[in-house]
């Protein structure tokens, strides 16, 4: 009798425009800001140096000095400065394995003095400070200690690069 | 006569644009973007002939007085070229009058000085051209180096 009226459902439609301005002023904002090379900074101070009457008996100081002649890379420790280890350039994963052995003989020492070749190109510092700054190895960590001597894992190595300046 | 040419009145429609391909566009530009983000306030523009080197540093570079040496020995201060690294000497002349007034500027702006320089090599620089640039800028008073380098990790 009485005939039921089929209502057409309209389906649901979203407003996107509010979504869309918001989109389009982040885009706007990461354009701006975008860099297209990821930059980076290996920090580095110029040497200072101070006296001290003080000379620790307990053990004697690392004194790690990283010289880059050639292709070779001469490691030298103490304060005589003798050659502890040579290693071809083209061997870093050696050099790093020399410099985790040191580290862990001497877990609070940070800082390397690196005197390299007056030829020896940026390119070539750049990779030997990386491999002096941290284990290149995945997986492999050592045991540092912290200021109140708190072992904690780690793969920093020497991180303190001071650059000789003296011919 | 007057009705045939009377104009029917169309109902206007809403025109209804598709924008799905527009929306696909702009999440894969929004996703491009977000991941080439970068936090850090150091904006460097760099000369042309300089290849930086690739590093594996993590620590991101900060706002600081940018020198740029490219691959023909010019030597570039706040994008401008102030002379050409062919001293024999320690020191380059050119470099230490450019970084004391630079200083100076800093100083009278902010007041307060600045030890931090950002240093741009070219990779293939010798490492005496190095050790002259950072000379000249110890003897000015920026001690801080900070080598910018590209992460390749």
């Amino acid at each position: 009798m009485i005939a039921q009226r089929r209502k057409i459902k309209k389906p649901p439609t979203l407003n996107l425009i509010p979504i869309l301005d918001a989109i389009f002023i982040f885009i706007f904002f990461l354009l701006m800001s975008a860099q297209f090379i990821d930059v980076y900074e290996i920090g580095s101070d110029a040497p200072i140096t101070t006296t001290t009457d003080k000379i620790s008996k307990d053990k004697k100081p690392l004194n790690l000095i990283i010289e880059l002649k050639n292709k070779t890379i001469i490691v030298k420790t103490g304060l005589e400065s003798i050659i502890y280890k040579q290693i071809p350039l083209s061997n870093l994963d050696d050099y790093n394995n020399t410099l985790i052995e040191l580290k862990q003989r001497y877990p609070k020492e940070t800082s390397a003095i690196l005197k390299p070749s007056q030829t020896f190109s940026y390119e070539k510092i750049v990779k030997v400070i990386d491999s002096t700054r941290e284990i290149s190895k995945q997986n492999v960590y050592i045991t540092a200690v912290d200021i109140k001597n708190k072992p904690y894992q780690s793969k920093t190595l020497f991180d303190k690069i001071i650059f000789e300046t003296q011919d | 006569m007057r009705k045939m040419f009377k104009k029917k009145r169309k109902k206007t429609e809403m025109l209804e644009l598709d924008i799905t391909s527009l929306l696909d566009i702009l999440v894969i530009l929004l996703v491009f973007l977000l991941k080439s983000y970068n936090a850090s306030d150091l904006k460097l523009d760099l000369v042309k002939g300089l290849t930086v080197p690739s590093s594996h540093a993590r620590k991101l570079g900060n706002s600081a007085l940018i020198i740029q040496v490219d691959k023909n020995n010019g030597v570039w201060l706040k994008n401008k070229k102030i002379g050409v690294l062919n001293t024999r000497t320690k020191e380059i002349n050119f470099l230490y009058s450019a970084l004391k007034e630079q200083k100076e500027i800093i100083k009278s702006k902010n007041g307060k000085e600045s030890n931090a320089i950002n240093f741009v090599f070219h990779k293939e620089q010798p490492y005496k051209n190095l050790q002259k640039i950072m000379h000249t800028s110890a003897l000015v008073g920026y001690t801080e180096f900070k080598f910018i380098v590209q992460g390749n990790f």
